[in-house]
């Protein structure tokens, strides 16, 4: 449950090491494969991942119930941490080569999360336009500007945030209503 | 770019926006609630999407390397932000103190990044309305025969109080020494931050003041600790300033 992290987090704020150890060892794989996914390298997936445990050790990034779940705010920052160094890399070309979301349920561990909800969002996802779903691709795991998915799509710059909202709502139709309400990590 | 802040929405999500721009759109988001509005709307659409990444086996030695990592920031969190590691220079006692002034300047920057980093990355999706305000900086007064100088600065961020010390010609530490800064309520001495400086005299320490609890801080100072664990203040006060 989701106040097992919150415990473990409380512990590694008063500088409990073995706490930070239990974190990452629950979350590793998780942050990892969404660090992958956004920046497409395991080097700089690895640097993300590791910029996000030094943020919660240092306390430059803090967590309070007020920012929702745990396991999102921690997602969350993973992914930031992900499209900024994706961003600071940029003057490597960057690949927007597209792959179609496989929608099988993949098997994982203890995250029950990640196993169930994540296996219907992919399939959701892949229920959308292929046009849709290259949106969401490019709009939440790229982290691009509104002038680079204008561009990508030939669309005018004003159009885009219309286009990114009508997609995720889009998503949002299709995702089962269980889903809305957020899942929690299981132990 | 576009004029109208309201266009700027998705890539302050994105974090695309550089410094400035988003300090202005974050200004112009406490005002629009239209913008306030369609951003949570965007974190709330997006907030399960994290979860959709397929699962990926990271490098079997990775965990070692990275808790190897954030553990050793716990030694760098406690030396000063500038740090001179290659060559030791010959100290040339004119050019120094222009040197050091230089370096002073910019560690007030350095010090800021290191604070504003928080807002910077990690909350994308939420609202963030707070711009940070600076509540009071003092120059902290030597003690007798002391030749440091250095300042105190509070800056209030998201309703809390961070304190930013900094301190210039400093004497090098011996074996385990260090400066220690401490907050003073009532003559009661509170642990606010442990330094050394660098080779050039140079240190700064960031503190958050809420980490202690609710206190009505009367005076900083800064001493010159046998280790870094004195619970109550050893050595003299080389530096000091009522709050």
């Amino acid at each position: 449950m989701n106040d097992i992290d919150v415990e473990l987090y409380e512990k590694v704020h008063l500088g409990d090491k073995q706490a930070l150890e239990k974190i990452y060892d629950r979350y590793e794989k998780l942050l990892f494969s969404l660090a992958y996914k956004v920046t497409g390298q395991k080097e700089l997936a690895e640097e993300a991942v590791q910029e996000v445990f030094i943020k919660i050790w240092t306390k430059k990034g803090t967590y309070h119930a007020s920012k929702g779940k745990f396991s999102s705010w921690i997602m969350t920052m993973t992914r930031n941490a992900s499209i900024d160094l994706l961003r600071k890399r940029r003057d490597i070309p960057s690949d927007f080569e597209y792959e179609q979301i496989p929608s099988e349920t993949p098997s994982v561990e203890n995250l029950v999360e990640w196993k169930e909800e994540g296996a219907m969002l992919r399939q959701a996802v892949s229920e959308l336009s292929e046009e849709q779903q290259k949106m969401i691709h490019l709009f939440y795991y790229k982290g691009l500007s509104q002038q680079s998915i204008a561009s990508e799509f030939e669309i005018p710059l004003g159009t885009v945030k219309g286009r990114v909202r009508l997609a995720l709502k889009h998503l949002r139709k299709i995702i089962p209503q269980k889903l809305s309400k957020g899942g929690e990590l299981d132990e | 770019m576009n004029n109208n802040p309201c266009e700027w929405l998705l890539d302050y999500f994105n974090g695309q926006l550089d410094e400035v721009p988003r300090r202005k759109f974050e200004k112009h988001l406490a005002e629009c609630r239209n913008c306030r509005e369609e951003l949570d709307e965007l974190a709330m659409l997006t907030k399960d999407l994290t979860f959709t990444a397929e699962p990926v086996d990271p490098p079997s030695d990775m965990k070692q390397r990275i808790l190897g990592n954030v553990f050793e920031t716990d030694k760098e969190e406690q030396q000063p932000v500038l740090q001179q590691t290659a060559e030791k220079r010959k100290r040339n006692r004119w050019v120094k103190p222009l040197v050091a002034a230089v370096l002073f300047a910019s560690l007030l920057g350095n010090a800021y990044a290191l604070l504003s980093e928080d807002e910077t990355d990690n909350n994308a999706g939420e609202k963030r309305e707070t711009i940070d305000r600076l509540q009071t900086s003092v120059a902290l007064k030597p003690g007798e025969g002391v030749p440091f100088n250095g300042r105190a600065t509070m800056v209030e961020k998201n309703d809390k109080t961070e304190m930013i010390i900094q301190a210039e010609n400093l004497e090098p530490p011996e074996g385990s020494q260090v400066y220690q800064v401490w907050l003073l309520e009532k003559g009661k001495p509170y642990r606010a931050g442990t330094f050394v400086p660098n080779d050039d005299g140079l240190g700064a320490v960031t503190y958050r003041l809420d980490e202690a609890g609710e206190h009505k801080w009367d005076t900083v100072a800064i001493t010159l600790e046998p280790s870094d664990d004195s619970k109550i203040p050893k050595g003299d006060i080389i530096l000091s300033s009522e709050l």
